[in-house]
């Protein structure tokens, strides 16, 4: 039993540090409506070409919340960098949006899709 | 993100994960590591340090680096158990540098050692005197093995014919108050010759006890908490608090 027990421990931990290291691509999937990105990334879009700037605003406050979500979850196995330029896109998002720049929404959305894509690969 | 709760599970992966894997790259000891070992152990910990402190790049690839690194250690390892040749090239083999009280010069050159090393590590050895010298033996670690020629050489009590006893090693019967039981039954003896050899010293519980070794002679060494000493050394010059 001592020596099952001295086997399994270490085994078991390389395991949980390996599961926790390359979580990413497994918790940045959605679990819920709140934390779908790419799925209010194509809303955010379709309000942006139908010119529906107040949707798009609403998009975007609720792609910063699915994103504060995803960050917690994946922070242990994601790159910071990733997360806080993903994070600085969105605010450049809104700008955008608030300037009713469509081609400049776009572009942000390109690239905050692109980090979500990014993240643990 | 909260950087300071990141850093602590990374440091926390590094730490297990170093500790595991050296469990399994044996007991070789600092003293006989050889360079390579040195310039590995360097890399492994900085590979470790800048995982748990780099949080520009994920954990992940840094992990994968250091365990390649421990897995090529103890893959040359395993190698060089097996293969006695593989062994001799990866690790080098001892080098003669002084032989009946010669120095072998091409031989220093090889191994690019100078002569005031060589002096140097004699020095170390208690040797000022290089004709004291009949054989030195530079091994793969670095160190020097010095035979020192017969006149030079501490008399023993074999020189002198003199009989000497028996001397094994000790057994530890007691640690911290707990008697090992184990150990006691290995020396097959029990609690009531314990507790008559502890009377003998004036013990009445084991509970006073912090070591107690048996002897091969067959005495036994007792070490209580309460030592009867009162003229304490104390090597301190200042009374601190420190």
């Amino acid at each position: 039993m001592k020596r099952f027990l001295a086997i399994l421990i270490p085994v078991a931990l390389l395991t949980i540090f390996v599961l926790v290291m390359v979580s990413a691509s497994y918790l940045k999937k959605p679990f819920g409506q709140d934390d779908n990105v790419p799925a209010i990334i194509e809303e955010i879009k379709t309000d942006v070409r139908s010119g529906d700037w107040s949707g798009a605003e609403d998009g975007a406050d609720r792609l910063e919340k699915a994103w504060d979500i995803i960050t917690k979850r994946v922070q242990f196995s994601a790159e910071r960098d990733q997360l806080r330029d993903a994070r600085t896109s969105i605010a450049r998002l809104k700008g955008c949006i608030e300037a009713a720049d469509s081609a400049g929404s776009l572009a942000e959305l390109g690239e905050v899709k692109e980090h979500w894509t990014d993240i643990g690969q | 993100m909260n950087e300071a709760l990141v850093e602590i599970v990374r440091a926390l992966i590094a730490f297990f994960t170093l500790l595991i894997f050296t469990r399994l790259l044996g007991k070789q000891q600092m003293s006989q590591l050889t360079f390579f070992d040195y310039v590995l152990g360097i890399t492994v910990g900085s590979i470790a340090a800048s995982m748990t402190t780099d949080l520009t790049s994920s954990a992940w690839p840094h992990w994968v680096g250091m365990v390649t690194w421990i897995m090529a250690v103890l893959a040359i390892q395993w190698i060089t158990l097996k293969w006695r040749y593989a062994s001799k090239y990866i690790d080098g083999e001892p080098t003669v540098v002084v032989m009946n009280g010669m120095i072998m010069e091409d031989a220093m050159k090889k191994l690019r050692y100078r002569i005031s090393d060589l002096t140097e590590q004699l020095r170390d050895k208690g040797v000022f005197d290089i004709t004291e010298v009949e054989f030195a033996v530079l091994e793969v670690s670095g160190k020097l093995t010095v035979l020192k020629k017969s006149p030079y050489q501490p008399v023993t009590p074999k020189d002198m014919f003199l009989k000497t006893s028996y001397k094994g090693i000790g057994t530890e019967i007691i640690y911290d108050g707990v008697v090992v039981e184990k150990n006691l039954k290995q020396v097959n003896r029990d609690r009531k010759w314990l507790e008559t050899e502890l009377k003998k010293q004036g013990i009445k519980d084991v509970s006073e006890v912090f070591y107690a070794e048996l002897e091969s002679s067959g005495n036994l060494y007792v070490d209580r908490y309460r030592d009867k000493i009162k003229n304490k050394t104390d090597v301190s010059d200042y009374d601190g608090p420190y």
